[in-house]
């Protein structure tokens, strides 16, 4: 085989070896760097759950603060509510006593004139007699 | 101005640059081949014809420009390799049999060239870049 052909042909394999060699480099580089990027996006993902997890977090606790804030209020209204409920039945309580005596002084007051009745009875049957 | 040119950077990347400046390098070098003749009055054997070599060179340039902005760049640094390390070793053949005592330089700095694109070939692009260019790729704009 003539020199330069034989040069021609090692120049040519050596070539296509150092070019496959870049080529499976690069393939790999490109795979690495997909790879990467995946790791850096899946990064981001949780990212953006995790400031979504702490906004919800956050509104949670301002529905909670205002929850709380209901119940302080309920609870005040309630006790306001109690106070006027106890007055009114000790007002009623006042009421029941004030008429049970009203009652027991009219039943006196009936007695009394029943037994009035019975002695001006008594006189006239004495006088008619 | 500056929106464009971080555009330009993002759509590019690293291993672009890289490309753009080989393709550069080597269309203009191919260039030199066609359009000036040989400098040396004594009559070297290229192993093929020197307008060919000039065609290759142009051709590889050209790949390399074309492939800078692509996401798959593989085929365009496997030919930057073929060509240069071919250059090498033509050049190393050269010095060996044809008394250029010279020729040995281009030689080292051609092979040199062809190691050093084996290298950046190996290197990942960064993330930052990779997403960024997804994401001009996905938008569709420039």
């Amino acid at each position: 085989m003539d020199p330069a052909t034989l040069a021609t042909l090692i120049v040519g394999a050596l070539a296509t070896l150092i070019s496959i060699f870049a080529y499976m480099s690069s393939s790999r580089a490109t795979k690495v760097q997909a790879d990467t990027a995946a790791r850096a996006v899946d990064a981001g993902a949780y990212e953006r759950a995790r400031t979504i997890y702490e906004s919800s977090l956050k509104a949670l606790e301002i529905q909670v603060a205002r929850l709380q804030e209901q119940s302080e209020r309920m609870r005040k209204q309630l006790d306001t509510a109690e106070g006027t409920i106890s007055e009114l039945r000790s007002q009623l309580t006042q009421m029941q006593q004030s008429r049970e005596q009203e009652i027991r002084d009219l039943r006196a007051q009936v007695s009394q004139r029943d037994s009035t009745i019975a002695e001006l009875k008594e006189k006239l049957e004495r006088k008619a007699a | 101005m500056r929106t464009h040119a971080k555009r330009f950077w993002y759509r590019i990347g690293r291993r672009g640059c890289v490309l753009l400046f080989l393709g550069l390098l080597d269309a203009l070098f191919g260039y030199s081949f066609l359009v000036s003749p040989m400098l040396s009055s004594i009559k070297i054997d290229y192993l093929l014809p020197y307008v060919v070599w000039g065609w290759i060179w142009v051709i590889a340039g050209v790949a390399c420009l074309a492939f800078c902005p692509a996401r798959v760049d593989r085929v365009a640094f496997a030919l930057e390799a073929a060509v240069m390390s071919a250059w090498g070793l033509v050049s190393g053949y050269i010095w060996a049999t044809q008394h250029a005592p010279r020729l040995w330089v281009s030689a080292v700095i051609w092979l040199a060239f062809a190691g050093l694109i084996l290298i950046i070939s190996s290197w990942p692009e960064s993330p930052e870049i990779h997403v960024m260019r997804e994401v001009l790729y996905r938008k569709g704009g420039s």
